[in-house]
């Protein structure tokens, strides 16, 4: 059942192209068939990002629907860490906090399984009210780097299996901040179950014969602390991997980190960036992006491109890009200055995590 | 900010209170499908509350950097009110309710039961109108005035601003503000962002929605059904630019139109003619030339300039009575309900 062209997602990013663009699902079928592609790239991320490996257990038959079943318990699952959502406005105020995770591949489905702590199941969206819900994010296009963690980034989409305490389930996709669009109600089945105060939820999608390795990110919401939309935490890209851990572990991050954040003051990162015990602080009128979780959420090499080259991907922050014949060119002026400077640099905002 | 921006005025001094604009926009918009609590038109008392319960305590809008405000949500039960729902059942289909209960006719036995009568299912404990005609002061000098508010489809709108998916757009022809109901997910940053708390989340629908200024009448030429129903001639609706039209006059050339709540920094276009009162009463009974409605008051609502407009409304109405000409008071009157709308212009067709 391979499709002979990848189809573009439909992803509208203004109020009124999205009144034009007919219906088109089965979108990941076609995608994940590329990602084998995007192997290399992925596991020379993780190496780097020190992201966790998932493992991914192929069985026979299909995974239970039922997150509660043994057949999943029975999995040790992985630890994700996940950030709050601070890149734009509006930002979620919460802490660190984390995610297991665990994986299988049967005949015809790919199944997630994630697991988390809530005190609280919030089930319904009302006036005021947001339900819990839980994503999993993948990479659309085979090619040479990574859509953003943040949904994605023009020419670089991300499909989304969404769930929500409600009962719930979409596939979307996504190009950047505020392009997520509904690709379909179908094809995503999603059950999670509240019980003693953990959230179990089961997602799966009925997907290709699957490559070796492709990678994942993971997003969770607590609808009653007011998070949706991009008030939500998320994790770094990681990579979902067939017979167990390749990589774990952090890997030596070269360079030097205290030095590094003293040139964050030096070269002026300071005036429009916070971070932790950045002197300067700018919370009242912050330009950039906040860097808090930046090691955290990042791949290294989106933080080398971010100094190098500005400009490839501009989150829609307040006053931090110009627009030129519809491109964003960001404020930010390119890095300039010795290697091992850029080396500390770079080693000092891998360390926020 | 869009290249038109039709706008209305109300005149305070005229408006009676009467709901009617209330009751043609529920009839037309609002009142099914998950609308039901919602009131994209309101008239409300001030002082008061008004709704949703002390809306303007409810935050939004931008601060002074120009970055919007989250606000609040309000809460349906507390601060919207829940839509009533009357025991039609008990009340009128119950043993003995047949025919007008009459002592003469039919006299009280141990069996009659007189029906219960038709009245909320849930005591209600708010809903628009709560404390209509409260209003403040002490006897002889209590005062009120109805305020009638719709959504103020702002040249800088906070609901706009704070909708991290662009769903929330303003027409170029028009200004008018609308939400785009397939792009809403209902994540409500717009309702809390709006500083006059006129975006409704959908409970059914689970989208964002509000007063579309009537958008499928204006495009026929038609003024909105609030402004064309309105029993006491107050609302005016024209294009700001439009130098023959109501609106303009009323705002730019004799400047006694003022927005509500400027402060909140979204630029609102709807305007309102401050309203005059009689005088106070001292303790004999006697008028003491100070106004009854503290112009303290007024400017919180409606700003600094109230004291000039309030002059020139009664220097204008004085003209009047002395039977000569006056434009403001001739277009304030309104003789003729179909003048107070212009809804196309030569600047629009050029």
């Amino acid at each position: 059942m391979s499709l002979p062209e990848n189809p573009p997602p439909q992803i509208s990013q203004s109020s009124t192209d999205s009144k034009n663009i007919p219906m088109r699902s089965l979108l990941i079928c076609a995608n994940l068939r590329h990602l084998r592609f995007a192997l290399f790239f992925s596991l020379f991320y993780s190496l780097l990002a020190a992201a966790a490996d998932i493992p991914l257990l192929r069985i026979e038959g299909e995974p239970a629907a039922d997150p509660f079943s043994p057949a999943w318990l029975k999995q040790a699952p992985v630890a994700v860490a996940l950030y709050p959502q601070v890149s734009v406005p509006p930002a979620a105020k919460t802490g660190k906090s984390s995610v297991k995770v665990r994986a299988q591949r049967g005949a015809t489905t790919l199944a997630l399984h994630l697991e988390w702590a809530d005190r609280k199941p919030a089930k319904q969206r009302r006036i005021g009210a947001f339900a819990d819900a839980a994503a999993v994010q993948w990479p659309q296009r085979p090619q040479a780097e990574l859509p953003f963690i943040g949904m994605g980034h023009r020419g670089a989409p991300v499909t989304l299996w969404f769930w929500r305490a409600d009962g719930t389930a979409e596939l979307l996709a996504a190009e950047g901040f505020g392009t997520l669009t509904k690709q379909s109600d179908a094809g995503v089945l999603a059950r999670g179950k509240w019980k003693n105060g953990l959230w179990r939820v089961v997602l799966s999608r009925a997907v290709e014969p699957s490559p070796e390795s492709w990678p994942v990110a993971f997003a969770l919401w607590n609808g009653e602390g007011g998070e949706r939309g991009g008030v939500k935490r998320l994790s770094a890209w990681q990579t979902l991997r067939f017979g167990g851990p390749g990589t774990t572990g952090k890997a030596m991050l070269p360079g030097n980190a205290a030095r590094g954040k003293r040139l964050m003051s030096e070269r002026g990162c300071a005036a429009c960036h916070s971070y932790p015990g950045n002197p300067t602080q700018p919370t009242q009128l912050t330009i950039g992006p906040d860097l808090t979780y930046a090691g955290g959420l990042h791949a290294p090499a989106y933080l080398e491109e971010s100094l190098r080259e500005p400009s490839k991907i501009v989150l829609p922050c307040r006053s931090c890009f110009v627009e030129q014949n519809g491109q964003r060119i960001s404020i930010m002026p390119p890095f300039e200055g010795s290697e091992k400077d850029r080396t500390d640099l770079l080693s000092y905002l891998r360390s926020l995590r | 900010m869009s290249k038109r921006q039709l706008a209305m005025v109300m005149d305070l001094n005229k408006c009676i209170g009467c709901q009617t604009c209330t009751s043609a926009c529920k009839t037309q918009w609002t009142n099914r499908n998950g609308r039901d609590y919602m009131y994209w038109n309101n008239v409300e008392t001030h002082p008061g509350s008004g709704y949703p319960r002390k809306w303007r305590e409810f935050g939004g809008g931008f601060d002074a950097t120009g970055k919007v405000r989250q606000g609040r949500i309000p809460d349906l039960a507390r601060d919207y009110g829940l839509p009533f729902d009357l025991n039609y059942a008990e009340a009128l289909n119950a043993k003995g309710a047949q025919g007008a209960p009459n002592d003469a006719e039919h006299p009280k036995s141990a069996s009659f039961r007189a029906p219960p009568h038709l009245q909320p299912l849930t005591p209600p404990t708010f809903g628009p109108g709560w404390d209509e005609d409260a209003g403040a002061g002490e006897y002889p000098n209590t005062h009120f005035f109805y305020l009638p508010r719709i959504c103020n489809h702002c040249s800088n709108p906070a609901c706009l601003a704070a909708c991290p998916r662009g769903a929330i757009y303003k027409r170029e022809e028009d200004g008018i503000v609308l939400v785009d109901q397939e792009r809403c997910r209902g994540y409500q940053h717009c309702v809390g962002a709006c500083p006059y708390k006129k975006v409704y989340f959908n409970p059914l629908f689970r989208r964002a929605e509000k007063c579309i200024f009537c958008y499928p009448r204006i495009e026929q030429g038609l003024a909105p059904a609030c402004a064309r129903q309105c029993a006491g001639r107050i609302r005016f609706v024209s294009f700001l630019d439009d130098h023959a039209g109501p609106v303009h006059k009323l705002v730019t050339k004799w400047q006694v139109a003022l927005p509500l709540f400027a402060e909140f920094g979204t630029q609102p276009n709807v305007y309102y003619v401050p309203p005059l009162s009689p005088s106070k009463l001292d303790t004999q009974g006697r008028p003491t030339g100070e106004r009854r409605i503290p112009e303290a008051f007024l400017v919180e609502l409606f700003g600094p300039r109230v004291p000039e407009v309030l002059k020139v409304l009664e220097t204008e109405r004085e003209k009047k009575r002395r039977g000569e000409t006056s434009e403001l008071m001739d277009l304030l009157i309104a003789y003729k309900h179909e003048e107070m709308f212009k809804l196309d212009s030569p600047k629009g067709k050029a």
